[in-house]
């Protein structure tokens, strides 16, 4: 195989991992510290690219304005699915998880009706390609990825550096403590919520150039997410940033070299050894077993 | 007769009613013509199938998303058999439940380790896996085109099914074997150890229920029956693609039971009929059909968590408020010998054994070096003070943790390594506080099943009447355990009814009734006033008069002291004594490690 | 009215009954130490305080202001905190972001002012760790951090459940310092759980003995010291068994 070839799928990878990286952490923000499945999550992805996509076209916005009302749009969603759906399921898992998959349908439901159930395609405003040693890394992607990396950035700094970062993670460690210490842990869970879930629109409205976005595509990305996360350990957000670089790579190297197909299989059966062998993960936390 | 078999248990239905209904049912072909209703109602009773198999397997606490897997390999199994092989359809089709059953048998082994989300997600992945198995082995599922025209199944004397009636018929008798198979399951030994398990999975361990066979052979069973609906499936819409089997098929049998209402038979029949149909009565919104059903759900779930048969059947059971007529001051009428006890051990021959203990978390060592041993008849008490690790040696010689290091010898045998269930089947038993297998069932039939199933009792045997003298064994045993433990009063009431004190007795009861030479009690008395303490220190006492082997950890170092021969005394995850009571109450080491400083 | 006022509460697990009846007094400023062997209810007790287990009878009221129905977060910005058995420090955050997240109602400028005034004089050797993530500190560390993150929100009430539990003799010391310092120098009132009764002698003002989710005995420090029964509460009466 040439380097340039070679090169060519490593930077699709890459580009498709930064795309992960932000499906990942926002689930694992969800799963991890309030303890929801959401088999939706996917579908607010895919909903991001559809409202961006009717911004632009309909509304006539433009690509950046369209951008920040769509993510305001997912955050305010996110907050209604929580406050309706979700969190009052809370306590029992599997009826919440299969409430989840209402959501699914009501999502991909009102989004066919409303925006049509046709593939949609948000160009980013940029265009032209480099030729890098005969890679050809074409702008959109670079724009994909510049902006996967921004918004992972800002959310690191949210997360590591504010006092509500803290407060998160505190409560991820110790929700009982976390209380002592002030926190409105409701608060918390909520804020949480809704910026994981928003993580996840935001990838989809940069994604969608790469791959066009169909209504029922959204389970596909929320089992993208899960395998991520499976990967690199629940919990862990650098481990959902490893997970998402090797799952990036796995499927851009196999899909291109095999079949898009077997790229599938490869990657559940990877879950699937992960779950018999070290359930939580590469970098997940290891909690000490007792029956 | 025992309360343990029942045959068709209803409270709801009366025997004649329910035939009636049954008969006219199967009649309805006759009167409504139309191929279309009778189509949904074909729908609906394969849908009923599949909902009930996947119950079987819920029961136990295990959630599977592979429903649609097990459809297809049944579905294509068979198609692939009479298309192909030309084989008779029949045999096909007991093919498709085989070639399930034995996919199940396989992946079980594998898979049914993992708990909770985590065995969720592996059938996720299998289910996964098998779809892109379906489209791609084309030589077998003809992948994305899909298998057509395949044969409606061939009847005796009728020939080949034709027409949606008979099919209806087919349908009808099919579901109903399927919903009387499930019946006699839940209501069988086996069906109740799996709601055992589902329960509370290592109470039942601990009670010597094989829980790994037992949920391999639902989970079988589970799949068996999805597979021969697979079979019919396939058959009766005579096309399949693997794009039939997608994992909506495996979310609408979890939705059937949810929006029932889970654990019982009639929820999932209920949600059957209520989610099978709703796609069609949306037909009308056309768009907004998807995003209705979606909504519809979620709002039944938001409202009716328990689901709509779980629903009402909360509203209308009576729970009967706590019974706190019943008053804790409960005689012991005599002193009392259980009778099957053990004959007293006076020889003094060492029971069980713990050689060098250790437990490490992590670098944090709980437990270091500890070595004692029990002899038969004995009762030994572990004291010490908070966090010196009687907890932790108490979870390490009941299996709930394994030791870093040391072995454990009971009667010579190292069982250092043994599942719960096992050092229970070899007489160990221990006292969970109030923890029952049974919890819907009364303080005596908790009992009753306990020693039903160390008896040797053969379900088999008894259906033909030929176990009428165990039968009186087993009563005459529950009615010792019953008065040993002051339960006589209670007998009938649900263990969790019964005030504080007495569901300590029942749980003492229960782990009595596995028939124990060694019995290991967690804080017999926490929380219990002075009188009940002594009722139990006086059952304690009889116990050891039947020749019973007790060891004890507990707080409360006066109780010790009366009732034990001998105590050990643990401070930070040592042994530090070791001794009489009375050379435990005079040593200024531990009176030195109680009270500090 | 006193500072604290626990008024005949009753609290059940289940149905085990965790707390009978019990009620306590807490003076500003002073120290009351609760007693008792392992399962008397005394980490039971904290808990009902700070909101932490929800009491079934009864009332708690503090500064004049009730107290038990309030969310847990509530009650600790009224100005109580809570250095919890073992410890529990925010074992994947850094020593300074436990510091952080404890002054979390504060602001940047009283954190400030905690960090040089309170904090470097009591704990130095946190200050020397700052960065160091609190896994991995000893046990002793870890207790240090427990109690300097609880002084981070300015409380006037610090309860302490069984801060000696798990340490050498000399942490134990250091601690019982520290503990006794914040008392006198920075006038903060303390409920303490302790089932070692030569620490709680030490430190106490006032003295709870519970046993069996009831208060068997109370009183000044003084007079308790001297009392059989406090042996006999943890170690039992002469009543024993003859060996067989």
């Amino acid at each position: 195989m040439s380097l340039s070839l070679f090169g060519q799928i490593a930077f699709n990878g890459i580009v498709l991992s930064s795309i992960y990286v932000l499906l990942a952490v926002g689930f694992n923000l969800v799963w991890g510290i309030l303890g929801i499945f959401n088999f939706a999550h996917g579908h607010f992805y895919m909903l991001g690219a559809f409202l961006t996509w009717y911004f632009i076209s309909s509304l006539g916005f433009n690509f950046y304005i369209a951008f920040i009302f769509s993510g305001v749009c997912i955050f305010v969603m996110a907050a209604i699915a929580l406050k309706g759906v979700l969190g009052p399921l809370r306590e029992n898992e599997f009826v919440c998880v299969i409430s989840s998959l209402g959501l699914c349908s009501l999502i991909e439901g009102l989004v066919s009706a409303i925006f049509g159930g046709e593939a949609r395609i948000v160009n980013l405003p940029v265009s032209g390609v480099i030729n890098f040693g005969g890679v050809f890394l074409s702008f959109p992607r670079l724009a994909t990825l510049l902006i996967s990396l921004v918004v992972f950035s800002v959310f690191l700094f949210i997360v590591y550096f504010t006092n509500f970062g803290r407060a998160l993670r505190a409560t991820g460690s110790d929700p009982e403590i976390a209380q002592v210490q002030g926190i409105n842990i409701s608060r918390v869970y909520f804020i949480t919520f809704c910026l994981g879930t928003l993580l996840a629109g935001l990838g989809g409205i940069v994604a969608c150039h790469i791959t066009p976005l169909m209504p029922h595509m959204g389970i596909d990305f929320s089992l993208k997410a899960f395998i991520v996360v499976v990967l690199g350990g629940l919990g862990s957000i650098p481990g959902a940033v490893v997970g998402a670089l090797i799952i990036g790579l796995l499927e851009s190297f196999i899909s291109s070299l095999v079949n898009p197909m077997v790229s599938i299989i490869v990657s559940f059966m990877v879950v699937l050894l992960i779950l018999l062998v070290k359930p939580s993960g590469l970098m997940g936390i290891e909690r000490i077993e007792s029956r | 007769m025992l309360q343990v078999r029942r045959l068709v248990t209803s409270r709801m239905w009366k025997p004649s009613l329910s035939v009636g209904a049954w008969a006219l049912g199967i009649c309805i072909p006759f009167y409504i013509k139309d191929p279309f209703f009778l189509h949904v109602l074909n729908i609906i009773f394969i849908g009923i199938t599949m909902a009930l198999s996947w119950g079987i397997l819920a029961r136990t606490g295990y959630i599977s998303f592979a429903s649609n897997a097990f459809l297809g390999i049944g579905a294509y199994t068979s198609a692939y058999l009479v298309m192909q092989l030309h084989i008779y359809y029949w045999i096909g089709y007991f093919a498709a439940g085989a070639m399930a059953g034995f996919f199940a048998l396989f992946l079980g082994k594998i898979i049914l380790r993992l708990k909770g989300i985590f065995f969720v997600l592996s059938t996720f992945c299998f289910a996964q896996i098998m779809l892109r198995v379906f489209r791609t082995a084309e030589h077998i599922t003809k992948g994305a085109d899909g298998i057509t025209g395949i044969p409606t199944p061939i009847l005796p004397f009728i020939g080949s099914l034709e027409s949606h009636a008979q099919f209806y018929v087919l349908f009808y008798v099919y579901a109903t074997f399927v919903v009387i198979f499930t019946m006699r399951l839940y209501n069988s030994n086996i069906g109740r150890e799996f709601k055992a398990i589902g329960e509370d999975m290592f109470v039942a361990e601990s009670m010597g229920i094989d829980t790994t066979r037992r949920k391999i052979i639902a989970f079988v069973i589970s799949s068996i029956i999805t597979g021969l609906s697979g079979s019919f499936h396939a058959h009766y819409t005579s096309f399949i693609s693997d794009t039939t089997f997608e994992m909506t098929k495996s979310i609408e049998v979890m939705a059937y039971n949810v929006v029932g209402g889970m654990g019982s038979i009639i929820g999932p029949i209920i949600g059957v009929c209520v989610m099978v149909p709703l796609p069609e009565f949306l037909r009308g919104f056309v768009a907004y059909q998807i995003a209705l059903y979606g909504l519809i759900l979620i709002l039944i779930l938001r409202f009716f968590p328990a689901g709509i048969w779980g629903t009402i059947r909360r509203a209308h059971s009576t729970i009967p408020a706590e019974s706190k007529s019943l008053r804790l001051s409960y005689e012991l009428t005599k002193e009392f010998k259980l009778g099957f006890g053990n004959p007293i051990r006076h020889n003094r021959e060492t029971l069980l054994e713990c050689r060098k203990i250790s437990r490490y978390f992590g670098g944090l060592a709980a437990l270091t070096d500890i070595s004692f041993s029990i002899r038969a008849g004995e009762i030994l008490g572990i004291v010490g003070p908070n966090g010196a690790g009687k907890s932790t040696l108490f979870n390490v010689i009941t299996k709930v943790l394994s030791p870093t290091r040391g072995t454990i010898i009971f009667e010579g045998k190292n069982i250092t390594g043994l599942r719960p269930h096992r050092i229970n089947r070899m007489g160990i038993a221990r006292v969970f506080q109030s923890k029952v297998l049974y919890p819907e069932a009364s303080v005596k039939e908790n009992i009753v099943r306990a020693i039903v199933a160390r008896s040797g009792f053969n379900e088999i045997k008894d259906f033909f009447g030929l176990e009428r003298r165990k039968h009186q064994v087993i009563l005459e045993q529950t009615q010792q355990v019953l008065e040993l433990c002051g339960l006589y009063s209670a007998t009938g009431e649900l263990p969790k009814n019964l005030p504080h004190g007495f569901q300590r007795l029942v749980g003492l009861a229960v782990a009595l009734a596995t028939k124990p030479k060694l019995l290991l009690l967690d804080e017999p008395i926490t929380g219990m006033s002075l009188e009940e303490s002594d009722i139990i220190a006086r059952i304690l006492e009889n116990l050891h008069q039947s020749g019973l082997t007790i060891i004890m950890v507990e707080h409360n170092v006066n109780f010790v002291m009366r009732i034990c021969h001998r105590i050990m005394v643990l401070d930070y995850g040592q042994k530090i004594a070791e001794g009489t009571p009375q050379e435990i109450r005079r040593n200024p080491e531990v009176i030195k490690a109680f009270l500090g400083g | 009215m006193a500072e604290l006022e626990v008024r005949n509460i009753s609290l059940s697990y289940g149905s085990v009954p965790s707390l009978i009846d019990v009620s306590i007094i807490l003076e500003t400023g002073k120290i009351v130490v609760l007693l008792g062997p392992n399962g008397a209810g005394k980490s039971t007790l904290i808990k009902s305080i700070i909101g932490l287990a929800r009491i079934s009878e009864g009332e708690i009221w503090y500064n004049g202001k009730r107290i038990d129905r309030l969310q847990v977060h509530q009650i600790a910005r009224c100005g109580i905190a809570l250095v919890p058995e073992g410890r529990r420090v925010f074992s994947n955050m850094s020593v300074i972001e436990n510091l952080y997240v404890g002054g979390y109602q504060q602001t940047k400028k009283e954190i400030e002012v905690k960090m040089g005034e309170t904090i470097k004089v009591y704990f130095p050797r946190l200050i020397e760790r700052k960065r160091q993530i609190a896994g991995t500190l000893s046990g002793g560390e870890q207790q240090m951090l427990a109690i300097a993150r609880a002084i981070m929100s300015g409380p006037k009430l610090i309860l302490l459940d069984e801060p000696s539990l798990g340490l050498s003799p000399l942490m134990v010391k250091e601690i019982t310092e520290v503990i006794g310092r914040l008392n006198r120098e920075r006038k903060v009132s303390i409920i303490m759980v302790e089932q070692n009764t030569q620490l709680g002698f030490q430190l106490a003002n006032y003295i709870y003995l519970l046993e069996g989710g009831h208060i068997r005995l109370e009183g000044i420090t003084a007079e308790l010291s001297k009392s059989e029964k406090i042996v006999n509460a943890y170690i039992g009466t002469v009543e024993c068994r003859n060996s067989s």
